[in-house]
């Protein structure tokens, strides 16, 4: 349930909150908050996606969430603010929390750090998930990254991601809070998988004589999504700088997409393939095969309606039965939302943002 | 009746003593702080029964003003600034025949005179008993000339020879302007008055949260105990106020927010935080604490004062959303000038119990919020049993909230739930309102009631005064002499300049978020 007051005074949030709250608390809502959370986005087709996001946030975890939607039009001019309660949990009212709407036209976006300032909860962490591209000039997040403890890049919005990766490794170097996005955060459950199934000195030394890799996803885009290759990139680039590989070349063939690296046992060709789907969201990986110089096979096949991982591995000698790992649910599930508030990003994502920043991928994510 | 004497009929439960008949004369009655703070505080005293049946309140200006006038203008005053609004009509009437205005100018020894005929009128009608308050909101410039005016003509009485009616004196801050200034208004106080005739009121000691202060650290031994270098990493005390000066350029030209809010109220804070267990609740056993931590702190060096010490004034920027002016643009202030709205600075207390445990302070005005509140920052646990968490884990902070929004908190960490141990801080917060559900009552209330008992407790004493002028008197002096290079060095609504930073931040330590 949303209890709403609608445009009111800035000097006025608390207040309204306030009261908003005098009348929850009549029907037995306790005011809840575990951390404060600060979404902007500036371009209308990520605005309900980020929206959507939040609110299952709050279902998982009460928040004070400060919601900014910015316009980037030159000429728009405006500042509205409202502000709600909003219920938390499954399906009852019991627990409750604060949300804080700011509308901002670009003419006064410079003003949106000082409105926030003031509405932080004090001794909670500050999350920031912001929306648009750092590498663009920003009124907003240089004044507000300072107070963040984590900060969560939406890189769907990445104009080029090789300049985007750079940004992101400048920033990590120099930021006392932590620096993840949303992309990788949503790769956890492959991360996982791979984690699980090369767990062995021999799956280890298989991967090590790896000599192509094919990794399949959905690149439908729906108006929401206009990237669907990144976490497809991701994926590429969280395994080859794993396996300390050295990128050589890139070469776009039609709609399929080829990098090349070279390790002590050979080249490693890792190509790019979308497909089109309409069961499952864009951008999601659909499959990867791995064979290897040693005529090992593996493939890993997302079973969409299940929500799970089917794998199979094989060799010219054997052919073992198929394991299932079960994904994680971005869109209900505690562990996507603990990757993205709780987790520490761990090296392997600065290192796979290292390895993004050497290769321009023009081609393969266009603008 | 001496407050010492015995009362057979009062309540030691209660454990509030009752105000003794008495009048009290505001000198500079039309200034702000009587419609702003004193009559509010009267009025609600009244309401609540707080103030003796026997009073009076006269008004001491040079305005020409009748006593209805004065009256009328007070129960706006009262209607717009009490913390219980509307005012109650009956009751303002009947408290309303007990104020009265008298017109005269400082040094009008007539003026003096005529006074001395009303009180002693109004002793015979209103049973007052000869007992008086004074309270002296002028400028500071007349204390000496009211005091000495008040002396001359007997309206003072004297504190060793005079036992059966008493008389006390109410200043306001500030007390001098540095410590020569400070210790020659004293020497002059001294001709007329006895130091416990002289309630040097800082609003801040009257204030619930602060009062509690001495209540929450030793009546909770859990607290107490751990309240020294061995677990406290450092103490952070921030008066922020998200308002600029106003119409008080002058003022600030003057004054600067050295003088206006931390060498007195964050003084009164730090030495409350810091101080050692008094013998008793009493007056003196607790002034007596406090001075020593005052005089316990590390003098600045005044070679390498930026070290330890930095100023700030306030540009244009944004409150609520909204332009503001920056402190050069204000009224009454000079474009080029070098007064300071934030000050910053890294304390340590030289004691055994603070050995090595930095107090950091930071005051400012236009900063994004108002708030004032003392955390004390605990030590860190020790870290290897969390490494794999792959970040240091949040400090327990325990922040007492003077206001708004009174209470205390605790930060703490703790496990997210999984089948994994991320650990998140979460806190514990006592709120005042929400526990207590009735409004506390404003600190001049607490303080003019403790003046007409006699209880100096929430005074502060000449010796804490002076403690604090010795501290600061050669800051001000330097920073006379030293003009600010990169004044103005912060936006209106952000927290301060880069530099207030950077003073915490190089050893390893930041500023709460607030």
């Amino acid at each position: 349930m949303t209890n709403t007051a609608g445009n009111i005074k800035i000097a006025d949030i608390e207040s309204e909150l306030n009261r908003l709250w005098e009348s929850q608390e009549k029907k037995g809502s306790t005011r809840a908050c575990l951390f404060n959370l600060i979404i902007y986005s500036s371009t209308e087709r990520r605005v309900n996606y980020l929206e959507d996001m939040a609110q299952t946030i709050i279902k998982k975890f009460p928040c004070r969430l400060i919601f900014i939607r910015g316009n980037e039009s030159v000429g728009s001019n405006y500042l509205n603010v409202s502000v709600s309660t909003v219920s938390s949990g499954a399906g009852n009212d019991s627990i409750a929390c604060d949300q804080i709407n700011i509308e901002v036209g670009y003419k006064l976006l410079e003003r949106v750090p000082f409105l926030v300032l003031p509405h932080l909860i004090p001794d909670l962490p500050v999350y920031l998930l912001w929306g648009q591209d750092p590498t663009t000039e920003n009124e907003i997040l240089p004044h507000l990254e300072k107070f963040a403890d984590r900060l969560i890049f939406d890189s769907d919005c990445a104009k080029d991601l090789q300049m985007f990766s750079i940004k992101l490794l400048k920033m990590i170097e120099k930021s006392s809070g932590e620096i993840l996005d949303l992309n990788w955060a949503m790769l956890f459950g492959w991360r996982e998988a791979f984690s699980m199934v090369f767990n062995s000195k021999e799956s280890l030394d298989h991967m090590a004589h790896a000599k192509a890799i094919h990794i399949t996803y959905n690149a439908k885009k729906n108006g929401v999504v206009y990237h669907p290759e990144i976490r497809a990139v991701y994926l590429l680039g969280w395994i080859a700088s794993q396996m300390n590989w050295r990128f050589k070349s890139i070469e776009q063939k039609g709609n399929l997409s080829q990098t090349v690296f070279s390790s002590d046992n050979g080249n490693i060709i890792i190509s790019l393939f979308p497909q089109e789907e309409n069961e499952t969201v864009p951008g999601n990986i659909l499959g990867v095969e791995i064979s290897t110089y040693t005529d090992h096979y593996y493939s890993f096949t997302r079973v969409q309606a299940q929500s799970k991982i089917v794998i199979h591995i094989s060799s010219a000698e054997a052919c073992d039965l198929p394991i299932t790992i079960p994904l994680p649910d971005t869109k209900r599930g505690f562990t996507f939302l603990k990757e993205l508030f709780y987790y520490s990003p761990c090296d392997s994502y600065k290192r796979m943002l290292t390895l993004l920043s050497e290769i321009n991928w023009q081609g393969v994510c266009d603008i | 009746m001496t407050t010492t004497e015995t009362k057979p009929l009062e309540e030691i439960s209660r454990l509030r003593k009752v105000a003794e008949p008495c009048v009290m004369v505001i000198f500079g009655a039309t200034g702000d702080l009587t419609g702003r703070k004193l009559f509010p505080a009267l009025y609600n005293l009244y309401r609540e029964g707080q103030l003796p049946p026997h009073f009076a309140c006269v008004a001491f200006a040079r305005r020409e003003k009748t006593n209805e006038q004065f009256r009328a203008e007070m129960l706006d005053a009262v209607n717009t600034y009490s913390r219980i609004k509307p005012v109650d009509k009956e009751l303002w009437e009947s408290f309303s025949e007990q104020i009265f205005y008298h017109r005269s100018d400082f040094h009008e020894d007539d003026g003096y005179e005529s006074l001395k005929t009303l009180l002693h009128d109004l002793d015979n009608k209103l049973g007052t008993k000869g007992n008086r308050v004074f309270y002296l909101s002028t400028q500071p410039s007349f204390f000496p000339l009211v005091t000495e005016k008040l002396k001359e003509h007997e309206l003072i009485y004297d504190f060793n020879t005079v036992h059966d009616k008493w008389s006390r004196v109410i200043i306001e801050k500030p007390f001098g302007h540095d410590l020569a200034s400070a210790q020659e208004l004293q020497n002059h106080l001294m001709k007329f008055l006895n130091e416990d005739q002289i309630y040097r009121i800082d609003h801040y000691l009257g204030k619930e949260t602060v009062q509690n202060l001495l209540i929450f650290r030793f009546s909770n031994p859990i607290f107490e105990s751990i309240w020294n270098n061995h677990f406290v990493d450092n103490v952070q005390i921030t008066v922020s106020e998200e308002i600029g000066i106003g119409t008080r350029g002058k003022f600030w030209e003057e004054a600067g927010l050295l003088r206006d809010i931390v060498q007195n109220h964050m003084m009164q804070l730090l030495s409350l935080v810091a101080m050692e267990p008094p013998t008793s609740f009493k007056a003196n056993a607790i002034r007596d604490e406090k001075v020593k931590v005052v005089e316990s702190i590390r003098p600045f060096p005044v070679q390498h004062l930026h070290k330890f010490i930095i100023r700030g004034q306030y540009g244009p920027g944004f409150i609520n959303g909204e332009p503001v002016k920056g402190y050069r643009q204000e009224d009454n202030v000079d474009p080029q000038s070098n007064v300071e709205t934030f000050a910053a600075m890294e304390l340590f207390i030289d004691n055994w119990r603070w050995a090595g445990v930095p107090f950091y302070l930071r005051a400012g005005k236009r900063l994004p919020k108002r708030s004032t509140e003392i955390a004390i920052v605990f030590k860190d646990a020790p870290g290897f049993l969390f490494e794999s968490q792959g970040k240091k884990l949040e400090a327990n902070t325990l922040v007492i909230r003077i206001q708004p929004d009174e209470g205390i908190s605790l930060k703490m960490n703790c496990k997210v739930p999984g089948l994994t141990n991320p650990i998140q801080p979460v806190k514990m917060d006592f709120r005042y309102g929400s526990f207590f559900g009735a409004t506390p009552p404003e600190a001049y209330e607490r303080l003019i009631c403790d003046c007409m008992v006699g209880d100096n407790t929430l005074f502060a004493r000449v010796d804490e005064v002076m403690a604090s002028w010795r501290l600061f008197t050669p800051v001000l002096e330097n920073w006379a002499s030293e003009k600010a290079k990169n004044f103005p060095n912060y936006k209106s609504g952000t927290w301060g300049p880069e530099e207030a930073n950077v003073l915490v931040e190089r050893n390893g330590r930041k500023w709460r978020v607030m």
